[in-house]
């Protein structure tokens, strides 16, 4: 029955700090960090961090899960574990995630879904992603020509079927193409093999942009424009975004237009 | 007032959005430490970190390319052409 009664008591809900500190956060994802029995933070700077620190009395970082050499899926695991861990002792526990926490994010999402496996109140609110703010810092509206974006390692080691007509962002691109998952960055040569999957698509003169969101309002984002070939010797860290834009025009799809419009010719005569 | 604080205060201020904005005079306005107004205006975040008591370099990946055992092996067979994508594996919280 006290065990019952602690089930029902324990809660997970993941929360979205935004990516400028001070900035982004919503009232509602600060009030649930306030109110919480305890937070688990991950978030991308040690200021950050601080910050988060000074909202409860129970802030535990799970940044020391982390040590290179040690796959990543690894190193998640250990994250949901010792969330699932308090939220099995009965504790109100919230996870505050840099960004968005379901986006690019897998341990939120494990966070939950473990957790509701086990009948436990569990949810996720929202926050401003890098991808918010790489759409406002940059200019781009996705629904312009369309956008697709991928981790970087993952749209290596798969097939993928590029629209150079669209928007294509790849995160994560400081540790493209380790198969290790356990780097904490990857070089020159990883790099060169994600040129040559690019140029099948692209030309090796074609801009694309080099982003980063600022964790801190004075600072800029970063917005390098170099040719794709620079990849190769560009400045690239942990939280480097890349962005391609479209090198193709849009390409009209004729026969699905003349069906549409015989479609609206045919309700007209009806 | 701590630094974090100060930075949350920062953060919160349009005026600093402004391109032509005198940074010194709103931090001045904003009663930022002359230490770290000179930081901030000096883009010296090492320096922001040391006055905030900050000691961590952080190291934050949180997405990996997938979950455990779907990542890529050498020894994994590549899907049949006509093989079936199982859906539920996508749509398992819409309902």
């Amino acid at each position: 029955m006290e065990k019952e009664l602690k089930k029902l008591q324990g809660s997970i809900v993941c929360v979205g700090i935004g990516m400028t500190l001070g900035s982004h956060i919503s009232p509602l994802a600060r009030n649930y960090i306030e109110q919480a029995d305890i937070v688990f933070s991950l978030v991308s700077d040690g200021l950050v961090e601080q910050w988060i620190e000074g909202m409860n009395q129970d802030v535990r970082s799970l940044q020391p899960h982390y040590h290179e050499g040690t796959s990543r899926i690894v190193t998640y695991k250990n994250m949901v574990q010792e969330i699932i861990k308090e939220v099995e002792k009965g504790h109100r526990v919230v996870g505050a995630f840099y960004g968005h926490p379901g986006v690019f994010a897998c341990v939120p999402h494990l966070a939950i879904e473990q957790a509701k496996s086990l009948g436990y109140f569990a949810q996720m609110e929202p926050g401003i992603s890098a991808e918010d703010c790489l759409f406002a810092d940059l200019g781009i509206d996705p629904g312009e020509y369309g956008c697709a974006q991928f981790e970087s390692s993952q749209f290596m080691f798969y097939k993928r079927r590029i629209d150079p007509s669209a928007y294509l962002i790849l995160w994560q691109i400081g540790i493209a193409g380790d198969t290790s998952l356990a780097k904490f960055s990857t070089g020159a040569d990883y790099r060169q093999v994600l040129v040559e999957i690019l140029q099948e698509n692209y030309p090796l003169t074609h801009q694309v942009i080099l982003y980063e969101a600022p964790t801190l309002a004075i600072y800029q984002p970063r917005k390098s424009v170099i040719n794709l070939s620079e990849l190769l010797t560009a400045q690239i860290n942990p939280h480097s975004t890349l962005v391609i834009p479209p090198s193709e025009k849009l390409s009209i799809n004729e026969a699905i237009l003349q069906r549409l419009d015989s479609i609206a010719r045919q309700e007209v005569q009806s | 007032m701590s630094i974090t604080k100060i930075l949350e205060n920062i953060g919160q201020q349009s005026n600093l959005k402004y391109s032509a904005v005198d940074y010194e005079k709103l931090l001045t306005e904003l009663f930022v430490p002359i230490s770290l107004k000179k930081a901030l205006i000096a883009n010296d975040k090492e320096q922001i970190s040391k006055l905030s008591g900050c000691k961590k370099d952080i190291i934050c990946f949180i997405s990996s390319p997938e979950k455990e055992g779907e990542v890529p092996v050498d020894n994994n067979e590549p899907p049949m052409e006509d093989e079936n994508f199982p859906q539920a594996h996508t749509l398992p919280k819409a309902g």
